[in-house]
């Protein structure tokens, strides 16, 4: 700070935010922590004593099994087009420029990268037609030699994949174990997720290390999708707007088929629960629904809590007093529930409530006494 | 608070799992991490409980630490720091109107210890209402005594930006104390 000039008004700033006591933690407090800091060391899993995969490392792997698939598949369509005299030979590796997944970092390699530890291989049985049967035998595939051997360059993306919390969202950028993904800058994945959030990411390495997505999910593995299509995003919150069959969720652009039965008795206001999938490319990217749950009886109170009264109002079983949430782990377990996920929405139906499937008018509320307490009972 | 001597001997058996470098760390840097925190949220024990979460990640990640371009005590203020967003995302940063009294300090006079607590008050009102990246940098140069170049590392920003921010933050904060009352006629340079 010697070799800075500030002015008298400036230090006597400085000096008010120097001259108050230090706070300090309390002793009793700073030796519970100690423990609990102890306690994680000694219980969580720890490596044994070998330095942990560098990130130089995963890509490497993940580069050496991806030019592996591409290997295979690219020998096995040159099989199909190869002619009847040359099916029974070995198939050379193809040439260089005609390999798809590559490292576009310059990575240090061994053959062992380029062949996994359990050696694919692909054989082609003799026929005089040119036809596979790639159930019957393989053949082993013997790299030839046809660029140096330690070192690798490319001339195209990686495949990576990339799973876990986020740790950092700047900008366009969200990093993830380490790992920094660029995302267009009105993705609206930007508006879904906060630091702490886990996200599932494939990609391609591109420049600079940074991994451009092709895939990012927020739905964990045991996400229920009642339908055949696969979804990847989960979006839950109140309808903003409708305009055709693009709707407004939270701030975030939904698309519905045109003829979604689900859009003729949508209104703003209502809580939805969507599954579906990101589409579209740079700012045009647009969550396009699979599933879709509407709730009707929902009071949003903030961001963080909301009450779902359960039985219809207008019978009387709403409870006016519950009117402002309660005091975290104090939800009222009786007549309606709080939800208070942090998430300001409800989380998806569990399995076995019959989540409607895409397009279905959304069940009719539980008759008195007979809501169903699995019916978003988080806390 | 300056690095300790041996540092990266410490954070290499540290990353080992080696429980007194574990702890050697934690104990040189506990008090410095919480003050940063304490300056930036409301209540003691709201400090302590995001004091304990900066690190527990730091015993979950150090394996993982490697000082590439950031030092440990960045990398730890920026655990602190990432934690601070997080829980003001998660808050709304909603602004709690009624000031904690839990301020905790070592005086056993009574008088001093009221004294001490209006004191820190009042300069904890008067820094929450600035922006939190002047905050963080306030509190960082002038409480913690940091250079710019390692809070740059903490707030990912340049040096330069820091120092431009610097200036703007201080006369921000001025401009508090002025509407408190706390410095009268502040920044026209009167003394109170």
């Amino acid at each position: 700070m010697t070799d800075e000039q500030f002015t008298p008004d400036e230090l006597k700033v400085i000096e008010a935010l120097q001259a108050p006591p230090r706070p300090k933690i309390d002793p009793a407090r700073a030796q519970a922590i100690h423990q609990q800091l102890l306690h994680e060391l000694r219980t969580s899993p720890r490596p044994s004593g070998r330095r942990p995969l560098s990130r130089r490392w995963i890509i490497q792997a993940a580069v050496g099994l991806a030019a592996a698939a591409a290997i295979i598949v690219l020998v096995i369509t040159q099989g199909v087009n190869q002619p009847a005299a040359a099916l029974g030979t070995l198939i050379p590796p193809p040439p260089t420029n005609q390999v798809a997944v590559l490292p576009s970092a310059t990575a240090t390699t061994g053959t062992a990268a380029l062949i996994p530890t359990a050696t694919p291989t692909v054989q082609f049985e003799p026929s005089s037609t040119p036809t596979i049967n790639p159930t019957v035998t393989i053949m082993t595939l013997t790299p030839v030699p046809t660029q140096p051997e330690a070192v690798v360059t490319a001339s195209a993306a990686a495949l990576v994949i990339i799973e876990g919390q986020v740790s950092d969202i700047e900008g366009d950028q969200i990093t993830i174990n380490g790992f920094t993904i660029q995302v267009a800058p009105d993705h609206p994945i930007l508006k879904m997720i906060e630091v702490g959030d886990n996200l599932h990411v494939e990609g391609d390495l591109g420049a600079q290390g940074l991994i451009v997505p092709t895939v990012i999910s927020n739905l964990p593995e045991t996400s229920v999708n009642t339908t055949n299509t696969p979804v990847t995003v989960g979006l839950d919150g109140p309808v903003d707007a409708i305009n055709g069959n693009t709707v407004t969720v939270n701030g975030i652009a939904v698309q519905f088929a045109p003829d979604d039965p689900v859009l003729k008795t949508l209104q703003v206001g209502n809580f939805v629960s969507v599954q579906g999938n990101f589409s579209g490319s740079g700012t045009a990217i647009i969550l396009v629904v699979v599933n879709v749950t509407v709730f009707n009886n929902i009071t949003l109170i903030n961001n963080n809590c909301w009450f779902d009264p359960g039985p219809d109002p207008a019978m009387g079983m709403e409870d006016p007093a519950m009117a402002v949430p309660p005091a975290m782990g104090m939800e009222d377990p009786g007549m309606g529930h709080w939800h208070c996920d942090g998430m300001g929405a409800p989380p998806p139906p569990p399995a076995g409530m019959g989540a409607p499937a895409m397009g279905a008018p959304p069940p009719p509320p539980p008759a008195m006494g007979m809501e169903d307490p699995g019916m978003g009972m988080g806390g | 608070m300056q690095p300790i001597s041996d540092e990266r001997a410490i954070i290499m058996q540290a990353r080992q799992g080696n429980e007194e470098a574990i702890s050697t760390l934690y104990e040189t840097y506990l008090q410095a991490i919480f003050e940063y925190i304490r300056y930036r949220v409301d209540s003691t024990v709201l400090a302590e409980d995001l004091t304990a979460e900066v690190f527990l990640r730091m015993v979950r990640n150090l394996p993982a630490y490697e000082e590439k371009g950031i030092p440990f005590r960045a990398w730890l203020y920026r655990i602190a720091a990432n934690l601070l967003i997080d829980h003001y995302r998660r808050q709304d940063k909603k602004r709690i109107t009624t000031l904690s009294e839990d301020y905790q300090s070592d005086d056993t006079d009574p008088v001093n210890r009221l004294a001490e607590q209006e004191k820190f008050l009042r300069l904890r009102q008067a820094l929450r209402a600035l922006p939190p990246d002047y905050q963080d940098l306030l509190v960082l140069r002038f409480v913690e005594d940091m250079p710019h170049a390692e809070i740059a590392k903490i707030m990912n920003k340049t040096a330069m930006a820091l120092r431009t921010m610097q200036h703007r933050a201080l006369k921000a904060l001025a401009l508090e104390f002025e509407k408190m009352g706390h410095v009268q006629g502040f920044i026209g340079g009167n003394e109170p």
